[in-house]
C-alpha cells in the first residue's frame, strides 16, 4: 500500500478499492456492512467508524430509495476512505437535524458527525450517489509473518 | 426477522432487563420494539436495557429506544441503559444522547431500581 513514483514525476496511485451490488433488502444493509469491514480490515485499518457510515448510507439505500444499491469502497490516501453508496432515486436526502425526541433521521448525523466530509449527488442516470470520506486509524498487521528469519 | 428477545425479571422485583448483544442494527429493531412493546403491555413503566454485550448500535435501534424513553417517561417511569462499550457510548455521544438517557457501566449500578418499580 503507498505510492510509487511514475516516470513523469508525479505520484501514482497504488492504493486499493473494491464495489458489490446489494439488493433492496434490510439484510443487504447488513451484508454491506460486514463487506466494508472484511475490505477495510484487509487494509489494515480500523472499521468501526465505516461500519456505521457504510450501514447508514446503505439504510438511507433501502429504507427511503427502496432500490437495490452498489456500495464503493476506495483508498484515498494512507487513511481515509471514501464510501460511495449509489441508488436508483434521484431524490436528495434531506439534511437532518432531529430533535432529541425524534425516533428516526439521526442516521445522516452520524455520518455527518464521522465522517470528514460526506454529500450526495445525483447522476446522469438519475441515480443519486450519497458519499463520505471517514478518516480511520491503521491498524499494525500482526500477522504478516517475518520472512527475513525464515531462511 | 423471528428472534424473540426475552426479558431478564429480577427476582429482587426491579425492573425487567432486556439483555441484548452483538450488533443492534435495523434488521434487528423490530425485535426490539416487540420485547419493549411487551413490557410496555405487561404494565412495566420502568425498563433496563443492557447493551454489555452489544458492539455496533445504529441510528435506526437508538431510535426504537429514544421513542422506548419517551413512552416510559410518560407513563412515569424511565428507560435505564447499561454501557461500558466505547463504540456505543461513541454513537450516543455523537447524536447527543448521552446525556438524555440515564447511563450505568454495570449491572449492579441499577438494583437500587428496585424500589422504584414496584413503587408505581
Amino acid at each position: 500500500m503507498g505510492r510509487i513514483p511514475s516516470v513523469m514525476g508525479k505520484t501514482l496511485s497504488v492504493y486499493p478499492s473494491t464495489t458489490r451490488e446489494f439488493k433492496a433488502d434490510v439484510s443487504d444493509v447488513v451484508a454491506a456492512r460486514r463487506f466494508a469491514i472484511e475490505a477495510v480490515g484487509s487494509w489494515n485499518l480500523g472499521t468501526d467508524d465505516v461500519a456505521l457510515v457504510v450501514s447508514e448510507l446503505a439504510a438511507n439505500a433501502v429504507v427511503h430509495a427502496r432500490t437495490p444499491f452498489v456500495l464503493a469502497l476506495s483508498l484515498l490516501d494512507d487513511q481515509v476512505v471514501l464510501i460511495e453508496v449509489t441508488d436508483h432515486d434521484h431524490h436528495m436526502p434531506l439534511p437532518a437535524q432531529p430533535s432529541v425526541w425524534a425516533t428516526n433521521g439521526r442516521g445522516l448525523m452520524i455520518v455527518d458527525k464521522l465522517a470528514a466530509a460526506w454529500g450526495a449527488r445525483a447522476t446522469i442516470d438519475g441515480d443519486k450517489i450519497l458519499w463520505a470520506e471517514v478518516r480511520v486509524p491503521q491498524i499494525a498487521d500482526d500477522q504478516t509473518p517475518q520472512l527475513s528469519r525464515h531462511t | 426477522m423471528d428472534e424473540t428477545i426475552q426479558p431478564v425479571l429480577e427476582a429482587s422485583g426491579g425492573p425487567p432487563v432486556l439483555v441484548l448483544d452483538g450488533e443492534l442494527d435495523l434488521a434487528r429493531a423490530p425485535s426490539l420494539q416487540r420485547a419493549i412493546d411487551q413490557l410496555r403491555a405487561d404494565g412495566h413503566s420502568t425498563i433496563v436495557v443492557d447493551l454489555l454485550g452489544v458492539n455496533f448500535l445504529d441510528s435506526t435501534a437508538l431510535g426504537v429506544l429514544v421513542a422506548a424513553l419517551a413512552r416510559c417517561r410518560e407513563a412515569g417511569g424511565d428507560l435505564h441503559l447499561i454501557v461500558a462499550e466505547p463504540r456505543i457510548l461513541k454513537v450516543l455521544e455523537i447524536t447527543g444522547l448521552a446525556g438524555t438517557f440515564p447511563l450505568h457501566p454495570t449491572r449492579t449500578g441499577t438494583l437500587f431500581l428496585a424500589g422504584e418499580a414496584n413503587g408505581q
